[in-house]
């Protein structure tokens, strides 16, 4: 029998992050989710209130059936830690990356500046710990940026020793990891910077060359006590296709939305946190 | 010393759509570099272009009406020997990681399973495993210390990705996107030349692809009311999946050559299946037409130390899915498997002249088939015979429906059906020859229950299409 497809699309969620309808057939609701992770975050979200420390906590829900655990009581599955603590003119990012279809839980520690561009300064840490019951169990490795002549290469670093490159550049572009690109994009939608193309080093080991944030438009979603606005931007470049991602006006990335994830926020802090 | 065999297959992946080709709207340095390394065959064609069948036919030399798997959700045959079981009892490592999509097969019973995903991998999901493919890959390089040589597969799954952007269109209104302002023109792809498609296609590729099609209808609807900037901006996320898996493939690379084992290690890169990229106003794969069943074939080595031909490309050898198994033994020295059909590539790679075959043979959707010649190309169709339809279809005991033939030399895209066209007879008759011919070599036994189905369904619908 035919299903009769419903438009979701004028029912509250933008076509960008709408993936309601591959999830219909579940108890679990896409769309109830969002909802959800957004209240839980603007409830309990000081906006008057700065530190060095700050952590943004994500829920990773699953755009396709395809690759979501059927037999996980929640939709989601995985989550994402984004911890930021500035000091004079550096950020030092910990994020810990957890998706239980990989079964591969990443962690990155890595340094940017914080004033202007959030490129990548000095080395970095990747560590990847798998969880299936297959061969390969954790991957360790360090990284950092060698710039000769007119190339930069990103060279990655094995606990064993051995190093090998995992892309190379030419060309100005700063390089900066995908977990900062919302401070980049805040400070692109406040014009303290203007837009022009970056390279992304997502997760510290995949270089996209060329990428640039194209401003979309803004949605309203209607929370239970209150509403929240997102001002949309595309990412696109070499590698990386078109994501979107929603800033709110407390310049906290709320939504992004890849082809296979939807990143929800659902908590900011400014204690110091470890991951 | 037998070498260490690497395997690397990209997914949907056509062959036109690499920068070493000449394709100046995707970048794809690390496939290139294994161009310049080795031999690459541009007459290569998989056996069927849908994921599972064409993969059965990687792994055991069979066409997909043999093997049990003409569709996904086919189930392959028991007691068809496969590549990781005549490996290992061979005295091989053989390693696997990444996509598999073998139905009916398990790979963690034929191979050393590095990664297959917390569960499995399905069809497709390269945003969740393909770098976790690479970590599973570089850890195995980094860290085999047997004396036996390995063979090592890694099944990257972009560009498959572009079917789920294609999803999204099945359930919601998604914009024409050309009013942000998002891609400059310079960098979109441009519109397929054979954007529009043959009236007169085969019934079996009609009910599967055309009006209520049985496969992806709603996309068919969707893809109905695009802009020519939606083609475009669809082609343009193709190429963007496509260089996300040549960056995984070139920290393989990279991490092989610090290791020990590159003088010693034959790379072979090729693809499952080709992808529509708006031709004939397809999307995905399921057609005859060449971008969804012309893949590229590359064998290489980043050491001078292999008896590989560099920089070399062949346009004159059809190369198919299941010349994979006989390649991988030849060069492992293991005797290959007196009834398969494919044949080692390994002397080609040596620039030796040996006989071969003249033509390619595809099959597609239980009752299609294609046989492609140097200059033409035949696609045709079987027609349900009710007596026998859990039997793969041949002429011994099924009728021919409608047919197209293609003049590739004048006609690269496909556009003029000459199959009407009374000059072309003689080539048409001998075309069909060959199909009957090359039919007689197969072996085709009963398609499993898991399929019946499709078989049904598709049969009822070309009887109730020729009825019209």
């Amino acid at each position: 029998m035919r299903l009769n497809r419903l438009r979701m699309d004028t029912e509250g969620l933008h076509w960008s992050f709408d993936h309601s309808y591959h999830h219909n057939g579940s108890n679990n609701d896409f769309k109830s989710l969002i909802y959800k992770s957004l209240a839980e975050y603007t409830q309990n979200f000081e906006s008057n209130k700065t530190n060095n420390h700050c952590t943004h906590e994500y829920v990773i829900l699953p755009n396709f059936w395809s690759g979501y655990m059927n037999d996980s009581p929640s939709l989601a599955i995985g989550g994402l830690k984004i911890k930021a603590k500035t000091s004079k003119s550096d950020i030092n990012y910990h994020v810990m990356y957890e998706n239980r279809t990989t079964g591969e839980t990443t962690k990155l520690n890595f340094d940017c500046s914080a004033y202007g561009i959030p490129e990548i300064k000095n080395s970095w840490e990747i560590f990847c710990k798998s969880k299936t019951n297959d061969i390969y169990s954790s991957i360790d490795m360090t990284g950092q940026i060698v710039k000769s002549n007119s190339k930069t290469n990103i060279q990655l670093k094995l606990s064993s020793g051995v190093k090998f490159s995992a892309g190379t550049k030419s060309g100005e572009n700063p390089i900066i990891c995908n977990w900062a690109l919302p401070n980049l994009l805040s400070k692109i939608h406040n014009k303290q910077l203007i837009s022009s193309t970056f390279d992304v080093l997502e997760n510290m080991e995949n270089l996209y060359n060329d990428c640039v944030f194209k401003s979309l438009e803004s949605t309203e979603i209607q929370l239970n006590d209150n509403s929240i606005v997102l001002n949309g931007y595309c990412l696109y470049g070499t590698g990386k296709e078109p994501s979107y991602w929603w800033l709110d006006d407390n310049n906290n990335v709320a939504i992004i939305s890849t082809t296979f994830s939807t990143y929800v926020l659902r908590k900011v802090s400014f204690k110091e946190d470890v991951i | 010393m037998r070498p260490n065999i690497l395997f690397i297959n990209t997914d949907q992946h056509h062959h036109n759509a690499l920068s070493a080709k000449g394709n100046k709207y995707v970048k794809t340095p690390n496939i290139d570099r294994l161009v310049k390394n080795g031999m690459s065959f541009e007459k290569t064609y998989c056996t069927d272009p849908v994921c599972a069948p064409s993969r059965s036919s990687w792994i055991c030399g069979l066409y997909t009406s043999e093997t049990g798997v003409p569709l996904n959700g086919g189930r392959m045959h028991e007691g068809i020997p496969d590549l990781g079981q005549i490996l290992t009892s061979n005295g091989y490592y053989a390693a696997h990681c990444g996509k598999w999509h073998v139905d009916g097969r398990d790979v963690r019973d034929s191979f050393h399973c590095l990664y297959y995903g917390n569960d499995t991998i399905a069809a497709g999901g390269a945003e969740y495993y393909d770098t976790t493919s690479t970590h599973a890959a570089i850890d195995f390089l980094s860290n085999y210390d047997k004396e036996n040589p390995f063979f090592l597969e890694i099944g990257y799954i972009n560009p498959h990705d572009i079917c789920e952007y294609l999803h999204d269109y099945e359930f919601k209104n998604i914009p024409a996107l050309e009013k942000f302002n998002l891609i400059d023109e310079a960098a979109l792809p441009p519109f397929p030349t054979n954007f529009d498609y043959d009236t007169n296609e085969t019934t079996i590729h009609r009910v599967c692809c055309r009006e209520n099609q049985m496969i992806h209808n709603d996309i068919r609807q969707a893809t109905d009311k695009w802009t020519q900037y939606q083609w475009q901006y669809y082609i343009f996320n193709y190429y963007r999946y496509i260089e996300k898996a040549d960056i995984e493939i070139g920290k393989v690379l990279n991490f092989l050559e610090k290791t020990g084992f590159v003088d010693n290690t034959i790379i072979i890169f090729t693809s499952d299946h080709g992808e529509a990229c708006g031709a004939h106003k397809m999307f995905q794969k399921f057609t005859l037409y060449e971008e969804s069943i012309r893949v590229s074939f590359v064998i290489a080595s980043l050491s001078d130390k292999m008896d590989i031909a560099k920089k070399h490309i062949d346009n004159t050898h059809f190369i198919s899915g299941v010349d994979i198994l006989p390649t991988v033994l030849d060069y492992a020295q293991i005797d290959i498997p007196s009834n398969i059909h494919g044949t080692s590539i390994k002397p080609l790679a040596e620039n030796k002249t040996i006989p071969w075959r003249d033509f390619a043979y595809v099959e597609s959707n239980v009752w299609g088939r294609a046989i492609i010649t140097n200059r033409y190309k035949l696609v045709t169709e079987y027609l349900p015979n009710e007596d026998s339809l859990m039997l793969p279809p041949n002429s011994q005991r099924n009728k021919y429906g409608k047919s197209q033939l293609f003049d590739l030399e004048t006609d690269a895209g496909e556009t003029k059906n000459l199959i009407d066209d009374g000059e072309y007879k003689d080539i048409v008759k001998s075309l069909f020859a060959k199909l009957k011919d090359h039919e007689e070599s197969l072996e085709q036994p009963m398609f499993p229950s898991s399929v019946k189905s499709f078989i049904d369904e598709s049969a009822d619908r070309m009887i109730e299409f020729l009825m019209r």
